[in-house]
């Protein structure tokens, strides 16, 4: 696996105070990564220090496979947070000038910029001064100028920042046309919803590190937690759910599994299945990345393999890479059992027998 | 593309946006004001309108570099940063910029004398002897200011240049009765500061006079030379400073 950035033992103080210790992270090639971090966590620290804009105190940083001094990068493009930019001049012109700082010439350069202003959407206002643009034109005239040298590497900082809902929901599929084209993408953020909308793997930044790391496959192949509304529970099954383990709670008319597994959530299902309970809904309740954020901030979330499918803990690249993979594929197999029991849930008739656990499971 | 090439481009980027901007409708009308106020009608000699020209220009490169330097100060410019035009360029460009806008301000000046209010008895050549100083005093105006700029020296080093500088400045308050009043410790120390602080602006001092004066004659022909060397040597560790320093930024 190729890492498009490899950053490690990265440390770094501003004014005095440190922001970046120990911080270390690995971006592979051809992946979205979010890192999202609140305000004033060293998110947009970490993109300067990669462009050289900032030099760090100790560490090593290798991008594109070349360590990072205080030189320029080649192939890196960079989206600053919203910026007026140079508001006297169109964006046609702002990006002929940029093309031009970046080595590009001729019949060449105006057809990038043409290309660029069409793939922002920005095509048929490329000549209106900048200071007529809205924040999403800004944001989409930030994203053609970090296009124009045709990068490897993208580095967006707060890309959804100052935009309302509406504006952000018509930025993303423009951003997430990067991802079709292949190019890695690094992007620091402070909403988890636009890392879970936009990234393949997010890392939550804290206290100066990436304290926790996840996959965005991962959060969607299982829920978090499940409640399963019930007819009836007789104390007979009660007593069978609850030696599946302590995370299958039994309340009044409800099965709560926390945290869910797609293997447990097949027993208990199994079980109420064969014990012909009345099962009147299942809430799978997804516990979005908000809430893993929220709780990564206030120190309440300690990653578990074992557990939860969904954290990869810190490793070397290759085998937090492999590790997730087979985490995933696990975890997808299983689920497909969860679904195809779900699916036999719903054609179940009242009064019919359960389906033979050996032929549902080859579903 | 050649580094040159690109600094260049960088300078006429800056003027662009500047013109643009319309902020050089201040510069323009500052110089018509002076040429209406100061020179036209007053019958000046040569030293008498280098005189006026000498201080119009340092005034103007004072605005216009500290209005540069501003529009160099913001983070969108550090896109251009990261491109091959790099920190030398940039910084660089922004001082090329500056001193375009003042050159062009003096020029501008120069003409309007000539043809509404010439000096009597001064010719080309005469001319020439006094604008070289005084241009070479607007360069070393604009590289101080390039280093005191907030993207190349830190607070600290900045706050300690212009100290120096005041210092240098300082004889006027610092003199005579005021001077005599202190302990003569004090007077010691202050005055070996002065001196110390003073030297590197001799060559600007003397450039004025020179510009003024125009006379070339004894060890004059130097002065130049070392208001050059003056301004190169600020300029490289202008470029020094901005090439270590970080340049972070927050979102806004």
């Amino acid at each position: 696996m190729t890492l498009a950035i490899d950053i490690d033992q990265l440390k770094k103080s501003v004014a005095g105070m440190p922001v970046l210790q120990e911080f270390a992270l690995q971006v592979p090639a051809h992946l979205s990564y979010g890192l999202l971090g609140p305000a004033r966590s060293g998110k947009s620290l970490v993109l300067q220090i990669i462009l050289g804009l900032v030099r760090p105190d100790r560490g090593m940083v290798t991008v594109l496979g070349h360590r990072v001094t205080h030189r320029r990068l080649e192939h890196v493009g960079y989206v600053p947070p919203r910026q007026p930019y140079h508001p006297h001049i169109t964006g046609r012109e702002y990006l002929l000038e940029l093309g031009a700082f970046s080595g590009l010439r001729g019949a060449l350069l105006q057809r990038r910029v043409d290309d660029q202003l069409d793939a922002v959407e920005l095509a048929d206002d490329g000549d209106a001064p900048i200071f007529m643009y809205s924040r999403l034109m800004l944001q989409r005239l930030g994203l053609a100028q970090a296009l124009l040298n045709d990068p490897e590497l993208m580095l967006l900082d707060e890309p959804f920042g100052g935009l309302n809902a509406d504006e952000a929901a018509q930025l993303l599929p423009t951003l997430q046309r990067l991802r079709s084209r292949g190019i890695t993408t690094l992007a620091v953020t402070r909403a988890p919803a636009f890392a879970e909308a936009f990234c393949d793997r997010v890392g939550i930044l804290a206290d100066g590190r990436v304290a926790a790391e996840f996959t965005i496959a991962g959060l969607h192949d299982v829920g978090q937690s499940v409640t399963i509304h019930l007819g009836g529970l007789p104390p007979a099954v009660r007593g069978t759910l609850r030696t599946l383990g302590p995370a299958v709670r039994c309340e009044d008319l409800r099965v709560t599994i926390e945290p869910n597994t797609a293997e447990l959530q097949a027993e208990v299902l199994r079980t109420l299945l064969d014990a012909r309970v009345p099962i009147l809904s299942l809430d799978g309740q997804r516990r979005p990345l908000e809430e893993l954020y929220r709780r990564v901030l206030s120190h309440d979330y300690v990653p578990s393999r074992r557990s939860d499918p969904r954290a990869t803990p810190i490793e070397t690249p290759v085998e937090a890479r492999s590790a997730a993979a087979r985490a995933r594929r696990a975890a997808l197999r299983a689920a497909n059992r969860g679904e195809t029991l779900l699916r036999d849930l719903i054609q179940r008739t009242p009064g019919s027998p359960p389906d033979d656990p050996a032929t549902r499971d080859q579903g | 593309m050649q580094p040159a090439a690109l600094f260049t481009q960088f300078t006429r980027f800056t003027l662009m946006e500047y013109l643009r901007s319309g902020r050089v409708l201040i510069e323009l009308s500052a110089t018509v004001a002076m040429f209406l106020a100061a020179i036209r009608g007053r019958a000046l000699d040569a030293e008498g309108f280098f005189a006026n020209a000498a201080l119009f220009s340092l005034v103007a490169a004072l605005y216009t570099g500290s209005t540069i330097i501003g529009l160099g100060d913001r983070p969108h410019g550090y896109l251009l940063v990261i491109r091959p035009l790099g920190r030398t360029g940039y910084l660089v460009g922004l001082y090329s910029a500056i001193l375009i806008v003042v050159v062009v301000c003096y020029a501008l000046l120069c003409l309007l004398t000539a043809i509404a209010a010439p000096v009597e008895g001064m010719g080309v050549r005469g001319w020439l002897a006094g604008s070289v100083p005084l241009l070479l005093n607007v360069a070393l105006l604009s590289a101080l200011l390039s280093l005191l700029a907030p993207f190349v020296l830190p607070p600290a080093w900045r706050l300690a240049v212009l100290a120096l500088v005041a210092l240098a400045f300082s004889s006027s308050l610092l003199g005579g009765a005021t001077l005599q009043s202190l302990p003569t410790a004090a007077v010691l120390v202050l005055e070996a500061l002065r001196t110390v602080s003073g030297a590197p602006l001799m060559p600007a001092f003397a450039g004025y006079a020179l510009s003024v004066s125009r006379d070339y004659s004894g060890v004059a022909p130097l002065i130049p030379l070392a208001q050059l060397t003056l301004t190169t040597g600020m300029l490289a560790i202008a470029v020094y400073s901005f090439n270590r320093r970080d340049l972070a930024f927050d979102a806004p």
